[in-house]
């Protein structure tokens, strides 16, 4: 306290200059029109620089939940839109199942693609939802299959796997193969086991066939870009450049088909009785 | 005790008086080959300049507001005198500082050489003038982006406001 009062006695004239000076200007700022438009003019200036200085600092420390709520928004939409042919079952079969696919989106915190089995981590676990077996996507197509989980996050089975095999399909006409990583190039992939009669041409897009319980069907994934007849069988397979850039993955759509419990329970039946 | 009582009665009157001269008669002074009003008589700054050396800071930056608001009232232009008035105040003490042996005097002391000298005085003056003149075209102009005319107002107003301080040297000797 008495270091306060004597720093305020040494100083207390140039305190007083200042006081004097404020009040000067404020008499200048609000009793002289020119001045004032001035004054007026650059205060807007400074409060608009500073503003939007200020307004890039915290865009910048919002930009993850930004990026979150974008992603909720495009799982809501995802969501919709594979749920969109159900609504449209003349068989009734989901009469009581409002929504079929239930889409959670997550973010990838680990990465790898050096390698000829790939996996990927992301940070939603059980306690979100999130389940073995479960399909991954992105914005591109397909990225994977959930391997396992904890409670805040799970691994999953990159398609940049040799183990993986998706069901894919001729967008033009539906005839399907499975959808596999050579594991050379992570651009390109192999289409195998299409029928000889199955019409295709360099260019044409393939898609995720639906024939799984994992992704749902119209998931485009690449484009054909090399036929390969394979001898003395009835089959060829495509060469094809999938979309989706495996080495910066970053937000991902876990795809639930709440239906698969039900199915599978029908084909283990159908096994057992076999 | 007395003494200084009495020179501080003196030296506001005799701000009193400078004021009046500067509202009443220097204001209504128009060069005739000054239409656009570049040049301006600032008298009145002499009246913070000469008040005696042995009051203290405080006192001073507070007569010069007042002296300054009074002329900003009758010129219409609210804190811009008052501002530079109290500007070149908190100067003074570096003025004396600068001219301490010529003027023979040490602020907050009693002055010991009571003549000083007219070019020493005007030295002193034009100085604290100079000060006075740019704070107030700065505080009129208000934006650093008129810096040239401010200059060129600063100049302009400096060596005619002299002239008028040159006289009033001359003619009353002051004293500090």
């Amino acid at each position: 306290m008495l270091n306060v009062i004597q720093f305020i006695i040494r100083f207390g004239t140039f305190f007083l200059f200042l006081g004097l000076e404020i009040v000067c200007i404020y008499l200048i700022v609000n009793y002289n029109k020119a001045q004032q438009d001035i004054f007026l003019n650059s205060a807007n200036l400074l409060s608009g620089s500073v503003n939007e200085k200020f307004t890039k600092v915290r865009s910048f420390m919002n930009q993850y939940s930004v990026v979150d709520s974008i992603s909720q928004e495009n799982a809501a939409l995802y969501q919709e839109r594979f749920n969109y042919p159900f609504l449209f079952d003349t068989l009734d079969n989901f009469k009581d199942t409002s929504l079929v696919y239930s889409v959670i989106p997550a973010r990838v915190i680990n990465n790898s693609v050096s390698t000829q089995h790939n996996y990927f981590t992301i940070n939603k676990g059980t306690s979100d939802g999130v389940q073995k077996g479960l399909g991954v996507i992105t914005k591109n197509g397909v990225a994977g299959i959930v391997k396992s989980t904890s409670k805040h996050f799970a691994l999953v089975i990159s398609i940049l796997n040799d183990d993986l095999k998706t069901s894919a399909s001729l967008t033009r006409n539906g005839y399907f193969g499975s959808l596999v990583w050579d594991g050379k190039d992570p651009k390109y992939f192999d289409l195998q086991d299409l029928p000889r009669h199955a019409e295709t041409k360099v260019g044409d897009t393939i898609q995720t066939s639906g024939y799984s319980l994992i992704f749902p069907k119209g998931i485009l994934l690449g484009t054909v870009k090399e036929i390969k007849q394979k001898e003395g069988t009835n089959f060829y397979s495509l060469t094809c450049r999938i979309w989706e850039d495996m080495s910066k993955l970053d937000i991902v759509y876990v795809l639930k088909n709440n239906a698969k419990p039900e199915l599978e329970q029908l084909e283990k039946d159908v096994y057992t009785d076999k | 005790m007395s003494i200084q009582i009495n020179k501080l009665h003196f030296s506001l009157l005799r701000i009193f008086l400078i004021i009046a001269i500067q509202v009443l008669v220097i204001k209504n002074i128009r060069l005739p080959w000054d239409k656009e009003g570049y040049g301006l008589f600032l008298f009145y700054p002499v009246a913070i300049m000469f008040l005696p050396s042995q009051l203290s800071k405080p006192i001073t930056l507070i007569i010069a507001f007042c002296a300054g608001i009074t002329v900003d009232v009758f010129y219409d232009t609210p804190g811009v005198g008052a501002g530079a008035l109290v500007a070149m105040a908190y100067a003074r003490p570096l003025a004396f500082e600068v001219f301490e042996v010529r003027l023979g005097i040490k602020l907050g002391q009693e002055s010991h050489n009571l003549n000083p000298g007219f070019f020493t005085l005007l030295m002193y003056a034009a100085v604290l003038l100079l000060i006075f003149c740019f704070c107030y075209f700065s505080f009129e102009y208000f934006t650093i982006y008129y810096i040239e005319d401010i200059i060129i107002k600063t100049i302009y107003s400096f060596l005619l406001s002299l002239t008028i301080v040159a006289l009033y040297i001359v003619i009353f000797r002051p004293k500090i």
